[in-house]
């Protein structure tokens, strides 16, 4: 054996080979090994792959950064490998392999994968909604309907949580995430919207699925009773109709909040206000598995054309026994 | 890109090129693994040694091996890697001799130089449709995976830092390999998930 097979003893050595660091003889020994020996290749390969992706996700720093700049980056066929390193990672961050828990991206990861997957997932976001909007058309029935915008309602939700994750860890105000997250939160809205106008036909309706109403009005200064909300057993949906003191902004996102925990549980995109008489209410359509049998806080803010927020009003509720 | 220009007149016949494969694999049947594998090798060695046409190069060896194969019938004194090595050196030799290596290194370019080449990319419309063509791609190919393998390099470069480490040792832990092992197998599905979307890409 010409070179030890043990992991990772050897990978500085393999490193400093691929950035063309290493003395003449020892280069061409190990040009011997990386075709001749089946073991040494599969692990050259590796520790390649390693330094690409190092160099992607900006790990790489003085003579070793300066090294692939200079000799590793001079060849077509390692620039290419390099690209194909950005599209990978960005397609594994896209697509979390099955049952993973959501790991939000670290600062520093902004390269190359904003560039790439806001598009693709808003390709898919539109063949969702279109394909929902195909179900309705055929009138296939309630129940489909409200499974079809309960999916994409979930998935919406998770890709905006993904992207504010992503904006605001990165701390990077990238216009395509931006503008993706901007159409994600306004379909997102359109199918609250919908949902929430289904609603009488969902509660008249025979299929077995329930859905609860109930008005909520705003938390006053000093405090008010908590609003007791009872949901019958079945309940698959709650709607909330929340009572706006005054209309002042043109959308509205709701944060709910639980107060056991302080945790947030769920929040919408950006909504309209609906507007009869005097009256604004902001209507909301929660999955009923999201609620315990504990107390909430909802928050509204308002948000101005340019882009500010500003806190609108809170709404206290418990969820009692039935 | 510039022709090497060798013995290219000589392409193997079907019975030829099976009976290097089957040399190749050394009594196995790796349906053409152990070949694709060893012209990968190949052409990175070549690329390493800043060869203009890496592929081409490697073509040229492994043409010219099974050209010894077909006229010896048989090759045994020497493995077949090592064989390919062999060929290869003499191949990087005679390219060198006839002035064809290469791009130089950047090293040897002058100060100032290397951000000149390496600022002046395609235009930004353009990259980001190669970008978007490689995403399509890479996706087909993805999809084309067995699950398992599928499964693996998703789990595999998911996450960043500190959790793609946890979460590699977890997966080494549940397949029950050593990291070193799980790091050989994702690099083996990287490889060809690479050399699809290449084909692909330029299909596209």
């Amino acid at each position: 054996m010409l070179f030890s097979r043990q992991p990772g003893a050897h990978d500085k050595t393999l490193r400093r080979y691929l950035l063309g660091a290493l003395p003449p003889d020892e280069t061409e020994r190990l040009d011997e090994l990386c075709i001749a020996d089946e073991d040494f290749a599969a692990r050259l390969s590796a520790v390649e792959n390693d330094l690409v992706d190092a160099y992607v996700q900006g790990e790489l720093s003085g003579d070793t950064l300066e090294r692939f700049r200079t000799s590793y980056l001079s060849s077509p066929q390692r620039r290419e490998k390099v690209t194909f390193a950005q599209s990978l990672n960005s397609f594994a961050s896209a697509n979390p392999p099955a049952g993973s828990e959501f790991v939000p991206a670290k600062p520093g990861s902004l390269w190359p994968a904003l560039a790439v997957f806001p598009r693709w997932a808003f390709a898919g976001t539109l063949a969702m909604l279109l394909a929902g909007g195909f179900l309705l058309v055929e009138n296939l029935g309630l129940r489909n309907q409200l499974n079809q915008a309960n999916a994409e309602r979930l998935a919406l939700q998770q890709r905006e949580h993904d992207l504010q994750a992503t904006l605001d860890e990165q701390h990077a105000s990238d216009a395509v995430t931006a503008n993706e997250l901007e159409q994600v939160r306004k379909s997102l809205a359109q199918l609250e919207q919908n949902s929430a106008a289904r609603q009488p036909r969902s509660a008249l309706s025979s299929f077995p699925v329930s859905v609860v109403a109930f008005v909520l009005s705003p938390q006053l200064r000093g405090g008010a009773k908590i609003a007791d909300l009872s949901l019958p057993g079945g309940t698959t949906r709650v709607d909330l109709r929340l009572e706006l003191e005054s209309n002042d902004f043109p959308q509205y996102r709701v944060t709910l909040k639980s107060l056991k925990t302080g945790q947030i549980v769920w929040h919408s995109g950006e909504l309209n206000a609906e507007t009869k008489a005097q009256d604004s209410t902001v209507r909301i359509s929660l999955p009923a598995s999201l609620l315990k049998h504990e107390a909430y806080l909802l928050q509204i803010t308002g948000s101005q054309a340019k882009g500010s927020a500003e806190f609108v009003s809170s709404y206290v509720f418990r969820i009692g026994s039935n | 890109m510039a022709s090497v220009g060798y013995k290219k007149d000589w392409s193997p016949t079907a019975g030829t090129f099976h009976q290097f494969l089957h040399w190749l694999d050394e009594g196995t049947d790796s349906g053409g693994e152990k070949y694709l594998e060893m012209r990968r090798r190949l052409v990175g060695y070549f690329d390493r040694k800043n060869c203009v046409a890496p592929d081409e190069l490697a073509d040229e060896t492994l043409n010219r091996v099974a050209r010894r194969l077909e006229e010896q019938g048989a090759i045994t004194d020497t493995p077949p890697a090592r064989y390919c090595y062999i060929t290869a050196k003499f191949v990087f030799l005679e390219n060198l001799r006839s002035g064809q290596r290469s791009e130089i290194s950047f090293s040897e370019l002058p100060p100032g130089a290397v951000e000149s080449v390496l600022g002046a990319p395609a235009p930004e419309t353009s990259a980001l449709v190669t970008k978007e063509r490689q995403f399509a791609c890479l996706e087909d190919c993805v999809a084309k995976l067995a699950p398992a393998d599928r499964d693996l390099i998703l789990e595999y470069y998911h996450g960043e830092q500190q959790a793609k480490i946890k979460r590699r040792r977890g997966l080494a832990a549940s397949l029950n390999v050593t990291l070193n092992a799980l790091s050989i197998r994702a690099c083996r599905i990287r490889n060809k998930l690479e050399l699809c979307v290449r084909n692909c890409s330029n299909v596209v």
